[in-house]
């Protein structure tokens, strides 16, 4: 971990993926600082775990897993902690794509819900992934994965009623 | 105000590649037979055009962060993690044979890693890293990842507090067992810090499904843990001023 080799890996690696998994500890986490601290957090899981990769073509597929992994924890931590304040519900500014309403709501409905159901919902409603893509990632089967989402949809349907009668 | 929208938090339409699609096609993970949808599409969508242009730019299009310094902070917390981290899996002995009966069975591991690594340890969130020991290495794992009967388990925490530790897991019947302390662990409370070795390791049985193991840490003893078991898939409720965390353990067949 200390030779010239293993440091140039770090820093090209990170040069690689380091934008993507900001992006995405960003739109999940919604605070700045968090999401450069998560992406650190990746980046040193990622290292450890490299020597499994024999080709790098999966790479990609496993710093989502990480990412979300990690970015859910993080989000049911702060819910725990009753931290999970309006610093981690504004949207990141520069986020112009969705409304904030949604993404404030999201990060709620990530931090309570079931961890499959949340992690399909991430990789559906977040990253875009059709319900074939997102079960190879789950390993679970299509019809398993567009369970999982329309439970959680059920739950943010049910939210944003509740928020509507209540407005918090 | 109308329900949300959920379609609208992904990037491009809803006929366009997925973000994963789109990372891999930039960084050429993907055949000729994949990558041809995918360049047909980005011929003419005025939606992708600008997200194939931001993965182009990489830190360039994000002005905001302070790559050099992201990375070279990366970096330190590399090369203490490297200097903290003492080689204990070179001193494990086997798994005991007759175990079969136990949840768990535990391997005693001989504490020769007492080294002062107070130094180098920081405050952070609550966390537990799981180790799968394969012949004279460890290896992180990655919560979900498959696990199977046999497998051992060492955990190393990060604690933002002083205070009380032990791993529980709860099995796919919905059954509570303690992970750690390990047999012959007295002492559970641990000062604040990172990258804190739980001395002692797990060999996994051989009951199947998905099984969750959490972190707890409370303030004030708790040992045995009181914590009752919520069912599978729920954290265990524990008393006030405890917190969790949880990774799961995916056994199935
Ligand atoms: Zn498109």
């Amino acid at each position: 971990m200390a030779g010239d080799d293993s440091v140039k890996e770090v820093a090209d690696l990170f040069r690689q993926h380091g934008p993507r998994v900001y992006r995405r500890a960003l739109k999940l986490l919604g605070h700045p600082a968090d999401a450069e601290e998560a992406t650190q957090d990746i980046f040193l899981k990622a290292m450890k775990g490299l020597a499994r990769f024999q080709g790098k073509s999966q790479l990609t597929t496993w710093l989502y897993e990480i990412t979300t992994h990690h970015c859910l924890n993080h989000l049911r931590d702060l819910r725990r902690r009753g931290e999970l304040h309006e610093a981690h519900l504004s949207p990141p500014a520069e986020d112009a794509a969705p409304r904030a309403f949604d993404l404030a709501l999201l990060r709620r409905l990530l931090a309570r819900a079931d961890e499959r159901e949340a992690q399909a919902a991430i990789y559906v409603f977040v990253d875009g992934m059709s319900h074939d893509e997102a079960a190879a990632l789950l390993q679970v089967s299509r019809r398993t994965v567009g369970n999982l989402v329309e439970r959680f949809a059920a739950a943010a349907r049910a939210a944003a009623s509740e928020s509507e009668g209540g407005r918090r | 105000m109308s329900p949300p929208d959920l379609t609208t938090l992904r990037a491009g339409g809803p006929d366009c590649p997925s973000d994963l699609a789109l990372d891999r096609l930039h960084l050429g993970e993907l055949d000729a037979a994949q990558r041809a949808p995918l360049e047909l599409h980005l011929k003419d969508c005025a939606l992708c055009a600008p997200r194939m242009q931001e993965r182009v730019q990489g830190f360039q299009a994000l002005p905001q962060v302070d790559e050099r310094a992201l990375l070279a902070s990366l970096r330190t917390r590399l090369a203490a993690q490297a200097q903290a981290r003492p080689a204990w899996w070179r001193f494990l002995v086997p798994v005991a044979a007759a175990t079969a009966a136990a949840l768990l069975a535990v391997v005693l591991v001989p504490r020769t890693d007492d080294l002062d690594t107070a130094a180098l340890r920081e405050k952070g969130a609550l966390a537990l890293h799981v180790f799968r020991l394969r012949g004279e290495k460890a290896e992180e794992a990655v919560s979900g990842e498959r696990f199977g009967p046999g497998d051992r388990l060492r955990f190393v925490v990060d604690l933002p507090s002083d205070g009380y530790a032990a791993v529980l897991g709860v099995e796919q019947s919905g059954a509570l067992y303690t992970a750690w302390p390990t047999e012959g662990v007295a002492q559970t409370f641990r000062a604040a810090g990172r990258h804190i070795e739980l001395p002692g390791a797990v060999a996994l049985d051989g009951s199947r499904g998905v099984e969750q193991l959490h972190l707890v840490h409370c303030a004030k003893p708790a040992d045995p843990p009181a914590c009752v078991s919520q069912g599978t898939g729920q954290k265990p409720r524990c008393p006030a001023g405890c917190i969790l965390t949880s990774f799961e353990l995916d056994k199935r067949p």
